[in-house]
């Protein structure tokens, strides 16, 4: 089979067994799954709160008074309906097996059950109730279940019903605890059989009628008691003196019945002194080492240093872990530490702390935590004392800073190349070279930019600007009629950019700029002189009720500047003045009561539109 | 007053598209996406969580995925990224166990030659185990591939090549060369 064949069987495959299970739509709440909630399970309540809370963000396909749109992702759905139940044909293709039945009715065992057995659709909720006890299970993907059901305080003799829910059917059945106290069993089990503890113990249980006395012997120790009221007994025993890799017999006597096992002690005291040292360096600001090792109970160990010392008495384990604790130790400097063991020399280790103390004042905060941008950043914000280094180190680039006289910091670290989208990544800060936090940042970008174009300044005399961004690699061109034009291509996906006029324009000179993006026109915008008049154009009422009806136009245009009034119901031309200035009255004869219309006023070229409205006298 | 100038509209603004629904992609691509994320990472759990997150970051800022000439290539490239760190993976699936305690039972198993096929997937360098899963699973071309994980075609073609020729190896398959 070649590898391409194998690849695409295994592509269906897991097409075939896996997304082909997952619900498309967004489910609801169903009956079963609120069966799961009343059986009380708690991540049946993890699955409704948690899928609830994802839900809220996503879109509400079915709104509805009994329904609530929950997490996809969360309750599979399967196609087979709500309590139908599914009867499996026996293996040799005989007679269909009952869908449920119960195991057993009654039961004479200390803790009584019921059994049910049967089948039912995968992932169909079965929740079996009864007055003393809940059990529940989800159906696999086999189609089969068995569910057991512990009953807790159960009166004896007297059936009681039990009700066993799959999926929306409900079957009823009944059980009886047939439990006698004095018919108890009579039972002894050992626990371990061999113990390395310096001090060995034994458990030993098992069930008895209530009150049977049990009593427990050996050559090394014993221990005695009685059978509870459950019919059930526990007894802990220790052995002292025991010799160790030797058996030994215990008798265990329960009633009348007598039980013999054998128990053996691993524990040597002969233990060899072992140690080793964990840590040899620290940046902490409370730095420490720890020696591990073996001793025999009761050895003393004692380690000493220039900055710190301690001691201890092994354990009766064998075993001991100390820790020394460093104050005041010098940063990068490797001291020694003596280890001695009952007071004789052991042997020499060594410890070095690069604590550096970070400077007092320093209060910093990461801005942001994500991005959409295609050049993203992460922002660290706060204060710090002036002097102090700042560097910010990622896998997508590094940036440093030294604070200035204000103290105050805005500390930008851009990331290139551009981090994979969604990929949650650390950012490292460090102040004054040690450690200060590590952050997580998460880009969401996937390097795609929209072109923006925007326009810094609509006045002036040496230059007009503009800003935005577009991909890199993008044909920027600032384009006028008369004085020049620059074009550029990106290098970063924001772009800022000036064109200085040449020749410059004269003073109250009004003209447009072009923006080319690759060679089409992206927008043009106006732009003008100090000392140009601006075209302008106001109503002085709005409304009239005279009888003819009329309103009185005024603006400002450059010296001769042809102006058009006009309406459905009049209009006017004219010229501005020599000043700049123009007004005009204009009559509207015919114009209806009540009712707005709209009065266009083209000044050299540029509309504006002015309402109006006549009403009654 | 109403005053309106005669200034042209950008022309990027003439060439807005209508924003598809997000139901509707959800719907036409959650399948997909959770197939890929399960090859990717080997949990079914984990992968239902992982394309989770990548829908709801694209719900978040859906007027701005919309717009996306391919918004089904950004969803497969933050799944592809978020797939393939064994950590990551292993923290999710916990969590979602946790959540889903009540149907482990109900996980859908493959069959042992397919697994056997999608754990030599994982197995492999991380952008070697994503072009191999967009290739097979998805059936995606070398230009599709380039575009949902951002690099050129020669790189898919390079990491495809090699992809193949460690799973023929791994899998003691024969390697033919199809491409």
């Amino acid at each position: 089979m070649s590898i391409d064949i194998r690849a695409r069987h295994a592509a269906r495959g897991l097409q075939g067994s896996v997304v082909l299970v997952t619900p498309v739509a967004l489910p609801v709440v169903t009956r079963r799954h609120r069966i799961s909630l009343i059986a009380g399970l708690a991540g049946a309540l993890a699955i409704a709160f948690a899928s609830m809370a994802v839900a809220s963000m996503l879109p509400d396909t079915n709104p509805g008074d009994d329904t609530a749109t929950i997490n996809p992702s969360t309750i599979p759905d399967p196609e087979i309906p709500d309590g139908q139940l599914v009867v499996l044909p026996e293996k040799d293709g005989g007679v269909a097996a009952p869908a449920v039945y119960q195991k057993n009715d009654s039961s004479t065992a200390v803790k009584p059950y019921t059994r049910f057995i049967g089948t039912a659709a995968p992932g169909i909720v079965v929740v079996a109730t009864s007055d003393f006890g809940v059990a529940d299970t989800v159906v696999g993907s086999s189609g089969a279940f068995d569910l057991k059901l512990f009953f807790e305080g159960a009166p004896t003799g007297v059936a009681f019903p039990v009700t066993l829910s799959v999926g929306d059917v409900d079957h009823e059945f009944h059980f009886t605890w047939l439990w006698d106290p004095q018919n108890v069993t009579i039972t002894a089990h050992q626990t371990y059989g061999s113990s390395g503890s310096p001090t060995p113990f034994e458990k030993f249980f098992g069930t008895a009628p209530p009150g049977t006395e049990i009593t427990i012997t050996s050559p090394y120790g014993s221990a005695s008691g009685e059978a509870w009221e459950e019919g059930e007994w526990y007894l802990k025993v220790f052995f002292t003196g025991a010799p160790v890799g030797e058996a030994f017999p215990v008798n265990v006597s329960v009633g009348d019945k007598s039980f013999a096992f054998s128990f053996t002690a691993l524990f040597d005291d002969t233990i060899e002194f072992t140690v080793r040292q964990e840590g040899t360096s620290s940046s902490s600001a409370s730095p420490y080492t720890r020696f591990i090792g073996t001793a025999a109970p009761g050895t003393h160990i004692l380690v000493q240093s220039a900055y710190g010392s301690d001691d201890l008495e092994v354990g009766e384990s064998g075993e001991f872990n100390l820790k020394l604790w460093f104050g005041g130790a010098p940063t990068g400097l490797k001291f020694p530490i003596t280890l001695s063991v009952d007071h004789e020399f052991h042997g020499t280790y060594y410890f070095t702390s690069n604590y550096v103390p970070t400077p007092s004042g320093v209060n910093l905060s990461q801005y942001n935590t994500e991005s959409w941008d295609p050049a993203p950043w992460v922002k660290f914000h706060g204060t710090a004392p002036a002097g102090t280094q700042l560097v910010a180190l990622s896998a997508y680039g590094s940036a440093s800073m030294t604070v200035g006289s204000s103290g105050e910091v805005y500390f930008k670290l851009y990331f290139a190349p551009l981090p994979p989208a969604g990929q949650t990544f650390p950012v490292t800060l460090k102040v004054n070279g040690s450690v200060h936090g590590v952050y997580d940042f998460t880009s969401w970008s996937d390097g795609s930019v929209d072109v923006t174009v925007n326009q810094h300044n609509t006045t002036g005399t040496d230059y007009v600007k503009f800003y935005g961004t577009a991909p890199i690699g993008t044909l920027i061109e600032i384009v006028t009629g008369s004085y020049g034009s620059v074009s550029w291509v990106t290098e970063s996906v924001n772009w800022l950019n000036k064109l200085w006029f040449s020749p410059k324009p004269a003073a109250g000179t009004s003209f447009s700029v072009t923006v080319k993006i690759d060679g089409e026109t992206f927008g043009t915008y106006p732009f003008s002189t100090p000392g140009a008049v601006p075209k302008t154009a106001f109503n002085t009422y709005g409304s009239c009720s005279e009888n003819p009806p009329f309103d009185v136009y005024y603006g400002t245009a450059p010296a001769g500047t042809a102006i058009t009034i006009s309406s459905a119901y009049g209009g006017a031309t004219l010229t501005a003045d020599g000043s700049g200035n123009w007004s005009k009255q204009v009559f509207f004869s015919g114009a209806p009561l009540n009712e707005a219309f709209t009065v266009t006023v083209d000044v050299g070229g540029q509309l504006f539109y002015l309402g109006m409205v006549v009403t009654s006298p | 007053m109403i005053e309106r100038t005669t200034e042209e509209e950008p022309s990027h603004l003439r060439s807005i598209r209508a924003v598809p629904d997000f139901e509707s992609f959800y719907r036409s691509e959650y399948r997909a996406v959770v197939g890929l994320a399960y090859a990717l990472s080997g949990s079914r759990l984990a992968a239902e969580d992982i394309a989770q997150d990548a829908f709801l970051a694209a719900h978040r800022q859906w007027e701005r995925v919309a717009y996306y000439e391919q918004p089904e290539s950004w969803v497969r490239r933050v799944v592809s990224n978020l797939a393939v760190s064994a950590f990551r993976t292993k923290v999710r699936e916990a969590g979602a166990l946790a959540r889903l305690k009540p149907r482990d039972e109900f996980l859908p198993s493959l069959a042992a030659e397919d697994a056997d096929f999608w754990k030599a997937v994982r197995a492999l360098p991380k952008r070697q185990s994503q072009v191999i899963a967009l290739h097979y699973l998805e059936d995606r071309s070398i230009s599709e591939i380039s575009r949902i994980l951002g690099c050129s075609t020669n790189t898919v073609k390079v990491h495809l090549h090699k992809g193949r020729q460690r799973l023929a190896h791994r899998l003691d398959e024969r390697w033919e060369v199809q491409q």
